[in-house]
Protein backbone atom coordinates (compact mmCIF):
# COMPACT_ATOMS: atom_id res chain seq x y z
CA UNK A 1 0.00 0.00 0.00
CA UNK A 2 2.65 2.31 0.84
CA UNK A 3 4.03 1.57 -2.59
CA UNK A 4 1.20 2.26 -4.36
CA UNK A 5 1.19 5.79 -2.48
CA UNK A 6 4.71 6.30 -3.65
CA UNK A 7 3.72 5.16 -6.82
CA UNK A 8 0.78 7.62 -7.59
CA UNK A 9 2.47 10.21 -5.68
CA UNK A 10 5.64 10.55 -8.23
CA UNK A 11 2.41 10.06 -10.84
CA UNK A 12 1.18 13.35 -9.33
CA UNK A 13 4.70 15.30 -9.25
CA UNK A 14 5.36 14.00 -13.09
CA UNK A 15 2.36 15.28 -14.11
CA UNK A 16 2.57 18.73 -12.54
CA UNK A 17 6.40 19.29 -13.65
CA UNK A 18 4.78 18.20 -17.28
CA UNK A 19 2.51 21.19 -17.11
CA UNK A 20 4.86 23.73 -15.86
CA UNK A 21 6.98 23.23 -19.06
CA UNK A 22 6.46 25.71 -21.27
CA UNK A 23 6.20 24.20 -25.00
CA UNK A 24 3.67 24.93 -27.49
CA UNK A 25 3.63 24.53 -31.21
CA UNK A 26 1.26 25.88 -34.31
CA UNK A 27 1.45 24.96 -37.71
CA UNK A 28 0.45 26.87 -40.80
CA UNK A 29 0.09 25.00 -44.65
CA UNK A 30 1.54 26.23 -47.63
CA UNK A 31 0.54 24.96 -50.91
CA UNK A 32 2.18 26.10 -53.97
CA UNK A 33 0.32 25.56 -57.44
CA UNK A 34 1.74 25.97 -60.57
CA UNK A 35 -0.22 25.91 -63.28
CA UNK A 36 1.80 25.74 -67.10
CA UNK A 37 1.22 29.17 -68.44
CA UNK A 38 2.85 29.67 -72.03
CA UNK A 39 2.17 32.90 -73.43
CA UNK A 40 2.77 34.36 -76.97
CA UNK A 41 2.51 37.45 -77.66
CA UNK A 42 2.57 38.16 -81.22
CA UNK A 43 3.11 42.19 -83.30
CA UNK A 44 2.12 41.63 -86.48
CA UNK A 45 -0.98 43.17 -88.75
CA UNK A 46 -3.89 41.36 -88.79
CA UNK A 47 -3.66 40.27 -92.93
CA UNK A 48 0.12 40.85 -94.99
CA UNK A 49 -0.68 41.52 -98.29
CA UNK A 50 1.93 41.12 -100.89
CA UNK A 51 0.42 42.94 -103.95
CA UNK A 52 2.38 42.02 -107.76
CA UNK A 53 1.58 44.97 -109.73
CA UNK A 54 4.57 45.66 -111.42
CA UNK A 55 7.09 43.23 -113.27
CA UNK A 56 10.07 43.71 -111.20
CA UNK A 57 8.04 42.55 -108.00
CA UNK A 58 7.17 39.24 -110.16
CA UNK A 59 11.24 39.26 -110.75
CA UNK A 60 12.47 40.34 -107.32
CA UNK A 61 9.40 39.08 -105.35
CA UNK A 62 8.14 41.08 -102.54
CA UNK A 63 9.74 40.97 -99.20
CA UNK A 64 7.93 42.40 -95.77
CA UNK A 65 11.09 42.88 -93.25
CA UNK A 66 10.35 42.50 -89.36
CA UNK A 67 6.56 42.27 -90.02
CA UNK A 68 5.75 39.57 -87.42
CA UNK A 69 7.46 40.03 -83.77
CA UNK A 70 6.78 36.46 -81.36
CA UNK A 71 7.21 36.78 -77.78
CA UNK A 72 7.33 33.72 -75.21
CA UNK A 73 6.49 34.12 -71.84
CA UNK A 74 6.63 30.32 -70.01
CA UNK A 75 6.77 28.64 -67.38
CA UNK A 76 7.73 25.32 -68.70
CA UNK A 77 9.95 24.19 -71.63
CA UNK A 78 8.53 24.84 -75.19
CA UNK A 79 8.84 24.85 -78.58
CA UNK A 80 7.32 27.03 -81.50
CA UNK A 81 7.03 26.51 -85.35
CA UNK A 82 5.06 27.79 -87.83
CA UNK A 83 2.26 26.30 -90.09
CA UNK A 84 1.20 27.17 -93.08
CA UNK A 85 -2.50 26.19 -92.97
CA UNK A 86 -5.54 26.76 -95.47
CA UNK A 87 -9.31 25.57 -96.19
CA UNK A 88 -7.51 23.79 -99.69
CA UNK A 89 -5.06 21.26 -98.05
CA UNK A 90 -2.07 22.27 -99.35
CA UNK A 91 -3.09 24.86 -101.62
CA UNK A 92 -4.23 28.75 -101.24
CA UNK A 93 -7.11 29.45 -100.90
CA UNK A 94 -8.42 31.37 -104.30
CA UNK A 95 -10.67 34.41 -103.03
CA UNK A 96 -11.58 35.56 -106.73
CA UNK A 97 -10.09 35.05 -110.45
CA UNK A 98 -8.55 38.43 -112.18
CA UNK A 99 -9.20 36.60 -115.71
CA UNK A 100 -11.62 34.03 -117.06
CA UNK A 101 -8.79 31.10 -116.57
CA UNK A 102 -5.89 33.20 -118.05
CA UNK A 103 -5.32 30.24 -120.55
CA UNK A 104 -5.08 26.02 -120.24
CA UNK A 105 -1.79 26.62 -118.49
CA UNK A 106 -2.83 28.86 -115.76
CA UNK A 107 -3.35 26.64 -112.37
CA UNK A 108 -5.23 28.40 -109.59
CA UNK A 109 -3.23 25.34 -107.00
CA UNK A 110 -1.02 27.55 -105.90
CA UNK A 111 1.25 25.63 -103.12
CA UNK A 112 1.81 27.07 -99.36
CA UNK A 113 5.17 26.62 -99.73
CA UNK A 114 5.92 29.00 -102.17
CA UNK A 115 5.86 31.35 -98.74
CA UNK A 116 8.51 31.99 -97.66
CA UNK A 117 10.55 32.89 -93.89
CA UNK A 118 13.13 34.12 -92.51
CA UNK A 119 13.87 34.40 -88.37
CA UNK A 120 15.99 36.01 -86.50
CA UNK A 121 17.69 34.89 -84.14
CA UNK A 122 17.86 30.96 -85.10
CA UNK A 123 16.81 28.45 -82.95
CA UNK A 124 18.66 27.55 -80.26
CA UNK A 125 17.33 23.93 -79.79
CA UNK A 126 18.06 21.85 -82.58
CA UNK A 127 18.75 18.42 -80.99
CA UNK A 128 16.61 15.73 -82.51
CA UNK A 129 16.62 17.99 -86.04
CA UNK A 130 17.13 16.22 -89.00
CA UNK A 131 15.91 18.08 -91.84
CA UNK A 132 17.87 19.92 -94.49
CA UNK A 133 16.88 23.43 -92.60
CA UNK A 134 16.91 23.00 -89.45
CA UNK A 135 14.83 26.47 -88.67
CA UNK A 136 14.18 29.64 -90.73
CA UNK A 137 17.31 31.51 -90.06
CA UNK A 138 19.12 30.98 -93.65
CA UNK A 139 18.82 34.09 -95.44
CA UNK A 140 16.24 34.60 -98.58
CA UNK A 141 18.21 33.18 -101.63
CA UNK A 142 19.26 36.10 -104.19
CA UNK A 143 16.38 35.80 -106.70
CA UNK A 144 18.53 34.69 -109.65
CA UNK A 145 19.70 31.79 -107.47
CA UNK A 146 16.89 30.53 -105.76
CA UNK A 147 17.00 27.22 -103.38
CA UNK A 148 13.81 25.57 -103.75
CA UNK A 149 12.44 24.95 -100.01
CA UNK A 150 15.39 26.95 -97.85
CA UNK A 151 12.61 29.06 -96.49
CA UNK A 152 9.40 27.59 -97.34
CA UNK A 153 7.01 27.29 -94.44
CA UNK A 154 6.40 24.04 -92.99
CA UNK A 155 2.37 23.51 -94.15
CA UNK A 156 0.13 20.33 -93.39
CA UNK A 157 -3.51 19.48 -94.61
CA UNK A 158 -4.10 18.01 -91.29
CA UNK A 159 -4.58 18.99 -87.58
CA UNK A 160 -1.77 22.26 -87.56
CA UNK A 161 -1.73 21.46 -83.81
CA UNK A 162 0.62 18.53 -84.23
CA UNK A 163 3.86 19.18 -83.93
CA UNK A 164 6.36 18.89 -87.26
CA UNK A 165 8.28 15.82 -87.45
CA UNK A 166 11.89 16.08 -87.10
CA UNK A 167 12.95 16.82 -90.67
CA UNK A 168 10.79 19.72 -90.77
CA UNK A 169 11.71 23.27 -89.34
CA UNK A 170 11.16 24.40 -85.99
CA UNK A 171 11.50 28.52 -85.45
CA UNK A 172 12.99 27.28 -81.59
CA UNK A 173 12.84 24.35 -80.21
CA UNK A 174 12.44 20.69 -81.69
CA UNK A 175 10.19 17.43 -82.45
CA UNK A 176 9.53 15.18 -79.41
CA UNK A 177 10.97 15.12 -75.95
CA UNK A 178 14.41 14.07 -75.74
CA UNK A 179 15.17 15.96 -72.01
CA UNK A 180 18.42 17.63 -70.93
CA UNK A 181 17.43 20.79 -72.60
CA UNK A 182 18.39 20.11 -76.24
CA UNK A 183 15.54 20.21 -77.94
CA UNK A 184 13.52 22.47 -76.24
CA UNK A 185 14.05 25.83 -74.64
CA UNK A 186 14.04 26.37 -70.99
CA UNK A 187 10.71 28.34 -69.42
CA UNK A 188 11.71 32.23 -69.53
CA UNK A 189 10.40 35.69 -70.32
CA UNK A 190 11.74 37.96 -72.72
CA UNK A 191 10.25 40.12 -70.15
CA UNK A 192 13.59 38.85 -67.98
CA UNK A 193 15.52 37.72 -70.64
CA UNK A 194 16.11 40.27 -72.86
CA UNK A 195 14.60 41.26 -76.52
CA UNK A 196 15.84 40.88 -79.55
CA UNK A 197 18.78 38.32 -79.34
CA UNK A 198 17.57 36.47 -76.43
CA UNK A 199 15.77 32.90 -76.96
CA UNK A 200 12.07 34.43 -76.56
CA UNK A 201 12.01 37.22 -78.83
CA UNK A 202 11.56 36.33 -82.66
CA UNK A 203 11.15 38.85 -85.62
CA UNK A 204 10.18 36.69 -89.30
CA UNK A 205 10.55 38.44 -92.61
CA UNK A 206 8.64 37.20 -95.39
CA UNK A 207 9.00 36.92 -98.94
CA UNK A 208 7.13 35.81 -102.05
CA UNK A 209 9.06 35.16 -104.97
CA UNK A 210 6.54 34.42 -108.66
CA UNK A 211 8.99 34.62 -111.06
CA UNK A 212 8.44 35.54 -114.88
CA UNK A 213 6.81 33.31 -115.71
CA UNK A 214 4.81 33.07 -112.16
CA UNK A 215 5.64 29.46 -110.86
CA UNK A 216 7.01 30.30 -107.68
CA UNK A 217 10.63 28.90 -108.28
CA UNK A 218 11.16 28.98 -104.28
CA UNK A 219 8.61 26.80 -103.32
CA UNK A 220 10.14 23.65 -101.66
CA UNK A 221 9.74 20.68 -99.12
CA UNK A 222 12.10 20.65 -96.52
CA UNK A 223 14.25 18.04 -98.12
CA UNK A 224 15.00 20.30 -100.74
CA UNK A 225 12.53 19.01 -103.77
CA UNK A 226 11.17 21.71 -106.02
CA UNK A 227 7.17 22.62 -105.32
CA UNK A 228 7.07 25.20 -108.25
CA UNK A 229 4.21 25.17 -110.64
CA UNK A 230 5.94 23.42 -113.74
CA UNK A 231 7.47 20.62 -110.97
CA UNK A 232 3.72 20.06 -109.60
CA UNK A 233 1.36 20.50 -112.66
CA UNK A 234 4.07 20.53 -115.54
CA UNK A 235 5.52 22.69 -118.75
CA UNK A 236 4.29 25.89 -119.52
CA UNK A 237 1.80 26.41 -116.05
CA UNK A 238 1.91 29.64 -114.30
CA UNK A 239 -0.62 30.99 -111.78
CA UNK A 240 -3.81 32.19 -112.58
CA UNK A 241 -4.20 36.06 -111.54
CA UNK A 242 -6.39 36.16 -108.95
CA UNK A 243 -6.41 37.00 -104.96
CA UNK A 244 -5.30 34.11 -102.82
CA UNK A 245 -5.32 33.78 -99.27
CA UNK A 246 -3.74 31.68 -96.89
CA UNK A 247 -2.48 31.56 -92.94
CA UNK A 248 0.49 31.63 -91.13
CA UNK A 249 -0.23 29.89 -87.25
CA UNK A 250 2.47 30.42 -84.64
CA UNK A 251 2.14 27.61 -82.04
CA UNK A 252 3.96 27.53 -78.91
CA UNK A 253 3.39 24.14 -76.90
CA UNK A 254 5.15 22.67 -74.01
CA UNK A 255 8.40 20.27 -74.58
CA UNK A 256 6.67 16.77 -73.35
CA UNK B 1 5.28 0.83 -30.71
CA UNK B 2 8.35 2.66 -29.13
CA UNK B 3 8.98 3.20 -32.26
CA UNK B 4 5.47 5.55 -33.27
CA UNK B 5 5.90 6.96 -30.05
CA UNK B 6 9.72 8.19 -30.82
CA UNK B 7 8.89 9.05 -34.64
CA UNK B 8 5.81 11.36 -33.42
CA UNK B 9 8.13 13.32 -30.75
CA UNK B 10 10.99 13.63 -33.28
CA UNK B 11 8.48 15.56 -35.92
CA UNK B 12 7.19 17.70 -32.87
CA UNK B 13 8.95 21.06 -30.93
CA UNK B 14 11.93 20.00 -28.80
CA UNK B 15 11.44 18.84 -25.37
CA UNK B 16 12.49 21.23 -22.55
CA UNK B 17 14.52 20.56 -19.80
CA UNK B 18 13.68 23.20 -17.35
CA UNK B 19 10.61 23.78 -15.76
CA UNK B 20 10.28 27.82 -15.23
CA UNK B 21 7.87 28.91 -17.36
CA UNK B 22 4.24 27.81 -17.06
CA UNK B 23 2.57 26.06 -19.71
CA UNK B 24 0.64 27.26 -22.58
CA UNK B 25 -1.63 24.54 -22.93
CA UNK B 26 -2.33 23.71 -19.16
CA UNK B 27 -1.13 26.71 -17.90
CA UNK B 28 -1.43 30.24 -17.24
CA UNK B 29 1.19 30.97 -20.45
CA UNK B 30 -0.57 31.65 -24.34
CA UNK B 31 0.82 31.11 -27.75
CA UNK B 32 -1.52 32.45 -30.35
CA UNK B 33 -1.67 32.38 -33.64
CA UNK B 34 -4.14 34.51 -36.53
CA UNK B 35 -4.73 34.53 -39.91
CA UNK B 36 -4.90 31.79 -42.00
CA UNK B 37 -3.81 28.28 -41.51
CA UNK B 38 -3.11 27.45 -45.28
CA UNK B 39 -1.36 29.50 -47.22
CA UNK B 40 -2.20 29.38 -51.29
CA UNK B 41 0.58 30.14 -53.92
CA UNK B 42 -1.67 29.76 -57.31
CA UNK B 43 1.07 30.80 -59.95
CA UNK B 44 -1.40 31.18 -62.86
CA UNK B 45 0.10 34.09 -65.26
CA UNK B 46 3.07 35.08 -66.81
CA UNK B 47 3.61 38.10 -64.25
CA UNK B 48 3.02 36.14 -60.99
CA UNK B 49 5.83 33.79 -62.37
CA UNK B 50 8.14 36.86 -63.16
CA UNK B 51 7.60 38.74 -60.21
CA UNK B 52 6.59 36.45 -57.34
CA UNK B 53 4.12 36.45 -54.77
CA UNK B 54 3.88 37.92 -51.78
CA UNK B 55 1.14 37.15 -48.36
CA UNK B 56 2.18 39.86 -46.01
CA UNK B 57 1.03 39.82 -42.51
CA UNK B 58 -0.99 36.94 -42.86
CA UNK B 59 0.15 34.80 -40.11
CA UNK B 60 0.43 36.46 -36.70
CA UNK B 61 1.51 35.36 -33.55
CA UNK B 62 0.99 36.37 -29.88
CA UNK B 63 2.75 35.70 -26.71
CA UNK B 64 1.38 35.83 -22.83
CA UNK B 65 4.77 34.01 -21.39
CA UNK B 66 4.30 33.46 -17.58
CA UNK B 67 7.01 32.59 -14.75
CA UNK B 68 7.24 30.02 -12.35
CA UNK B 69 10.30 30.28 -11.23
CA UNK B 70 11.12 33.70 -10.47
CA UNK B 71 13.97 35.39 -12.55
CA UNK B 72 14.30 31.85 -14.22
CA UNK B 73 12.08 31.70 -17.36
CA UNK B 74 13.46 32.42 -20.86
CA UNK B 75 12.19 30.80 -24.01
CA UNK B 76 12.88 30.63 -27.61
CA UNK B 77 10.62 30.36 -30.81
CA UNK B 78 11.28 29.23 -33.98
CA UNK B 79 10.08 27.87 -37.21
CA UNK B 80 10.35 24.30 -38.51
CA UNK B 81 9.95 23.61 -42.50
CA UNK B 82 8.88 19.96 -43.19
CA UNK B 83 7.88 18.41 -46.45
CA UNK B 84 5.69 15.13 -44.94
CA UNK B 85 8.76 12.54 -45.13
CA UNK B 86 8.91 13.25 -48.63
CA UNK B 87 11.56 11.87 -50.46
CA UNK B 88 14.42 13.47 -51.52
CA UNK B 89 14.19 15.33 -48.35
CA UNK B 90 14.98 18.79 -50.02
CA UNK B 91 12.13 18.71 -51.64
CA UNK B 92 8.54 19.62 -51.89
CA UNK B 93 5.59 17.18 -51.31
CA UNK B 94 4.40 16.77 -54.66
CA UNK B 95 0.47 16.65 -54.88
CA UNK B 96 -0.59 16.30 -58.27
CA UNK B 97 1.76 17.33 -61.20
CA UNK B 98 0.29 18.87 -64.46
CA UNK B 99 2.95 19.13 -66.63
CA UNK B 100 6.26 16.20 -67.59
CA UNK B 101 8.94 19.00 -67.75
CA UNK B 102 10.89 21.05 -64.85
CA UNK B 103 12.46 19.96 -61.27
CA UNK B 104 10.82 19.46 -58.20
CA UNK B 105 10.65 22.64 -55.41
CA UNK B 106 13.20 22.75 -53.07
CA UNK B 107 12.44 23.44 -49.70
CA UNK B 108 14.81 26.76 -49.68
CA UNK B 109 12.65 28.06 -52.27
CA UNK B 110 9.83 30.20 -49.85
CA UNK B 111 11.19 32.81 -48.04
CA UNK B 112 9.56 33.96 -44.99
CA UNK B 113 10.10 37.33 -43.10
CA UNK B 114 8.57 38.05 -39.29
CA UNK B 115 8.93 41.08 -37.96
CA UNK B 116 7.06 42.68 -34.99
CA UNK B 117 6.72 46.82 -34.01
CA UNK B 118 10.31 46.83 -31.79
CA UNK B 119 12.35 44.49 -33.78
CA UNK B 120 12.59 41.54 -31.79
CA UNK B 121 12.88 39.18 -34.17
CA UNK B 122 16.02 38.01 -35.70
CA UNK B 123 16.79 39.35 -38.67
CA UNK B 124 13.28 41.69 -38.41
CA UNK B 125 11.57 42.40 -41.41
CA UNK B 126 14.45 40.86 -43.85
CA UNK B 127 13.58 37.61 -46.02
CA UNK B 128 14.84 34.49 -45.13
CA UNK B 129 15.07 31.14 -46.33
CA UNK B 130 16.09 27.82 -44.96
CA UNK B 131 18.86 27.72 -46.44
CA UNK B 132 19.92 24.34 -45.30
CA UNK B 133 17.15 22.98 -47.63
CA UNK B 134 16.50 19.89 -45.91
CA UNK B 135 12.89 18.19 -43.73
CA UNK B 136 12.73 19.75 -40.18
CA UNK B 137 15.26 22.66 -41.01
CA UNK B 138 15.20 25.34 -38.25
CA UNK B 139 15.19 29.44 -38.51
CA UNK B 140 14.70 31.01 -35.55
CA UNK B 141 12.82 33.88 -34.43
CA UNK B 142 13.98 34.44 -30.95
CA UNK B 143 17.27 32.52 -30.90
CA UNK B 144 18.25 30.27 -27.86
CA UNK B 145 20.09 33.16 -25.86
CA UNK B 146 22.41 32.87 -22.78
CA UNK B 147 21.06 36.01 -21.60
CA UNK B 148 17.54 36.72 -20.43
CA UNK B 149 16.05 39.79 -22.03
CA UNK B 150 12.85 41.78 -20.38
CA UNK B 151 10.44 43.12 -21.95
CA UNK B 152 10.36 46.99 -22.63
CA UNK B 153 13.62 48.85 -24.28
CA UNK B 154 11.56 48.28 -27.87
CA UNK B 155 15.07 48.91 -29.27
CA UNK B 156 15.50 45.38 -31.85
CA UNK B 157 16.71 43.62 -28.59
CA UNK B 158 15.79 39.98 -28.36
CA UNK B 159 13.12 39.61 -26.07
CA UNK B 160 12.88 35.99 -24.60
CA UNK B 161 11.69 36.82 -20.61
CA UNK B 162 8.18 36.87 -19.46
CA UNK B 163 5.63 39.51 -20.79
CA UNK B 164 2.28 39.40 -22.69
CA UNK B 165 1.74 40.91 -25.81
CA UNK B 166 -1.24 42.49 -23.76
CA UNK B 167 1.08 44.86 -21.95
CA UNK B 168 3.92 44.77 -24.24
CA UNK B 169 2.51 43.93 -28.19
CA UNK B 170 5.14 44.83 -30.29
CA UNK B 171 7.58 42.48 -28.19
CA UNK B 172 5.15 39.60 -27.90
CA UNK B 173 3.35 39.65 -30.84
CA UNK B 174 5.32 38.76 -34.40
CA UNK B 175 3.86 39.06 -38.21
CA UNK B 176 5.10 36.71 -40.99
CA UNK B 177 5.40 37.77 -44.46
CA UNK B 178 5.86 34.77 -46.97
CA UNK B 179 6.98 35.19 -50.58
CA UNK B 180 7.89 32.41 -53.76
CA UNK B 181 9.23 33.50 -56.47
CA UNK B 182 9.45 30.15 -58.65
CA UNK B 183 11.29 30.71 -61.58
CA UNK B 184 10.65 29.40 -64.83
CA UNK B 185 12.19 25.88 -64.32
CA UNK B 186 10.09 23.80 -61.98
CA UNK B 187 7.68 21.18 -62.95
CA UNK B 188 4.13 22.24 -63.12
CA UNK B 189 1.84 21.04 -59.75
CA UNK B 190 0.83 21.03 -56.68
CA UNK B 191 2.87 21.06 -53.88
CA UNK B 192 2.76 21.38 -50.28
CA UNK B 193 4.90 21.67 -47.10
CA UNK B 194 3.98 23.04 -43.70
CA UNK B 195 5.93 25.28 -41.25
CA UNK B 196 5.63 25.03 -37.77
CA UNK B 197 6.13 27.73 -35.00
CA UNK B 198 7.65 25.54 -31.88
CA UNK B 199 7.90 28.04 -28.82
CA UNK B 200 9.71 26.32 -25.91
CA UNK B 201 11.35 27.29 -22.65
CA UNK B 202 15.56 27.13 -22.63
CA UNK B 203 17.63 27.09 -19.57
Amino acid sequence: MKKLGLILGIGALSTSLSYAQLVDEKNVTVTMDLQPVLQLNMTTPDQIAFVFDEIREYYGGILKYGATILKVSSSVSWDLYAVGHSQNGTFWDQQMAYSTGGGPNSKNTLPLSLLELHQYPANPRTNGLSGTWLDYSTPFAPANAVVPGQNSVYYTAGNPYVGPAATEKYIAGAAGFIGGGGDAVDGGSFLTAGSLGSNYYYVLDYRILPGLPAIFPAAGTNAGAPEDLVTLFGANSYAQPGVYTMNVKYVLMEDQ
Amino acid sequence: MFFIHFFVLGQTCPNPITNNCSDAVAGTSRFYLDGRQNIDFTFDDMNKYVRGITFSGSTQLRLKIDEINPGMCKWKLVMIVENNGHLPNNEWEPLVYYGGSGSIPNLNLIEVSVWNGCGTALYNGVFRTFFNNVNNDTLSIIPDLAVRNLPGPCDGTHINGPGSYLTNYNEFSFNIDYRIKPGFALRPGSYQIRIRFCLVEIP
